[in-house]
């Protein structure tokens, strides 16, 4: 403790030589000077004194008639001196430290954890309402009161904690393991029969409720009923009793013809740099971005690319960003398609489609494929053989029926 | 001698009647040592002499004479001072 008052104070080491160095001490400490660290050496005596002494020795140095040598000079006024030649890194210094304090006293992030069924942006957005939002202070934000608004606004929320940790607010919330089951209950009067998405022929059918009005072989159309909804109850004497009402559930697999057809643009557009850019330096705060235009560009199209960048946090929208924005000349030149380019692409897009077709369980058994060009468009027509579950369910009302087209519906049972 | 020796009793008993240190009234130095590495000396009135190898202090009531090898001082005010390195010998002169 007492070096560093010292080290702020500043102190020399001195080297005392002469006749009577003895007569020295004593006089020093005659006038509650304190000397400190003495040691004999070969020129003399070596002791450590402080600056404000060292300025009051002199009448002793004279009485004495010893030589005062100063050797080292250690504190922060010989700091100051020597820092005076670089004021503006240390100035710098100082503003970067304020700086660094003043941030300490905002929110510069929030994170969501534990969420499952409700967005983080559902729950950033009610936080931003209720005055909860980055850049504020962190003395201005209730942390109780936030979780119990967040308790009450989401029912889904069971358990919720909120805490400040370091410049990052922590929301933390549980939801209820339960699985809320649909509430959907079907109506008395509505039942449901599964018709046919389109036109081809049944490949496997087996019904679980309701009346099958087709069998496996049979060709239907687009809109068939192929189960209906209505069951016939019968009596003894096999007369209709009644009708019950329920949704239709069966497997149906139907092999038929999807038509489908791709686009594509004969020309291309190419963007090609014509070599000239301008850098800017940039700043980023939140979403938006400032950079000071040095010097206007001519530019008609450009293109923007970072070329360095330093990131307050790692989060995609950071709240302060900066670095260097590079503006680069951009030319757009179009050209004609080769065949194998429009013919790749379309192609592409094929793929893409079969691929979400297989996804939803769908087989394709052909494809008829046409490729017709002319000045502005290049379409490419496909006929896909496939075989899938290509149904529909649609509701039906006591009184109205259900609309469409029933075939063969005495033979099925 | 004798003056010195009723001189010192009086202090004594004055000492004793007041309550207070008998080394605040007669003068006396206090000279704490810490092994044989350390000594801290209160109460003197300044150095006769310095070196590495003796240490030479004047008393209100005598001298006293540090003996060793290493011997520095740690540091000197009029009130007290402490020297340290390897102390071989004490002795009141």
């Amino acid at each position: 403790m007492l070096k560093l008052i010292y080290f702020f104070r500043g102190y020399l080491k001195i080297i005392v030589c002469g006749v009577a160095p003895e007569r020295f001490m004593n006089l020093c400490a005659a006038k509650n000077i304190m000397l400190w660290n003495i040691q004999e050496e070969a020129r003399g005596y070596s002791m450590y004194i402080t600056l404000k002494s060292f300025w009051q020795i002199k009448n002793i140095v004279c009485k004495t008639s010893t030589r005062v040598v100063v050797q080292n000079r250690i504190g922060l006024p010989f700091l100051m001196k020597k820092m005076k030649k670089s004021m503006i890194l240390f100035l710098g210094i100082i503003i970067f430290l304020i700086l660094f304090i003043i941030s300490q006293l905002f929110i510069w992030q929030i994170k969501i954890t534990g969420n499952v069924s409700i967005d983080s942006m559902q729950i950033q957005s009610f936080m931003e309402e209720e005055g909860v939002h980055i850049k504020m202070q962190k003395s201005k934000i209730d942390t109780d009161h936030l979780e119990k608004a967040l308790r009450k606004k989401f029912s889904e929320v069971t358990w919720c904690s909120v805490y400040l940790s370091g410049n990052e607010l922590h929301v933390h919330i549980k939801e209820n393991d339960k699985i809320i089951l649909s509430n959907e209950t079907q109506k008395e009067d509505e039942y449901q029969d599964i018709c046919a998405l389109l036109p081809g022929t049944i490949e496997y059918i087996v019904t679980r409720k309701g009346t099958p009005y087709v069998k496996k072989g049979m060709h239907v159309e687009k809109g068939d009923i192929l189960v209906s909804g209505k069951v016939d109850v019968y009596d003894n004497d096999g007369n209709i009793k009644e009708y019950q009402y329920l949704s239709a559930d069966a497997d149906i697999v139907i092999s038929g013809q999807i038509s489908k057809h791709f686009e594509t643009s004969p020309n291309k557009t190419q963007i090609k740099y014509t070599g000239n850019y301008s850098d800017y330096p940039y700043l980023k705060i939140g979403k938006k971005i400032y950079f000071i235009k040095l010097f206007q560009h001519n530019y008609e199209t450009f293109e923007t690319e970072i070329l360095s960048s330093i990131r307050f946090n790692q989060e995609e929208n950071a709240t302060f960003e900066t670095g260097i924005l590079r503006i680069k000349e951009t030319k757009l030149e179009t050209s004609q398609k080769t065949a194998e380019e429009y013919t790749s692409e379309l192609k592409k897009q094929l793929e893409d489609y079969t691929l979400t077709l297989s996804e939803k369980g769908i087989q394709i058994l052909s494809k008829n494929v046409k490729i017709k060009k002319s000045m502005d468009i290049v379409r490419m027509e496909v006929i896909l053989g496939a075989k899938g579950r290509f149904i529909y369910t649609r509701n039906g009302h006591f009184g109205n029926g259900s609309t469409g087209v029933v075939r063969d519906a005495g033979s099925i049972h | 001698m004798k003056k010195d020796k009723k001189k010192s009793q009086k202090e004594s008993i004055l000492a004793q009647s007041l309550q207070m240190p008998e080394e605040l009234i007669k003068g006396d130095s206090i000279i704490s040592l810490t092994g044989n590495h350390k000594a801290w000396i209160e109460n003197y009135k300044g150095i006769i002499e310095y070196d590495d190898c003796k240490i030479y202090l004047q008393l209100k009531n005598g001298k006293i004479l540090f003996e060793g090898k290493q011997l520095h001082i740690d540091f000197y005010t009029c009130d007290e001072m402490q020297i340290s390195g390897r102390i071989e010998c004490i002795s009141f002169r």
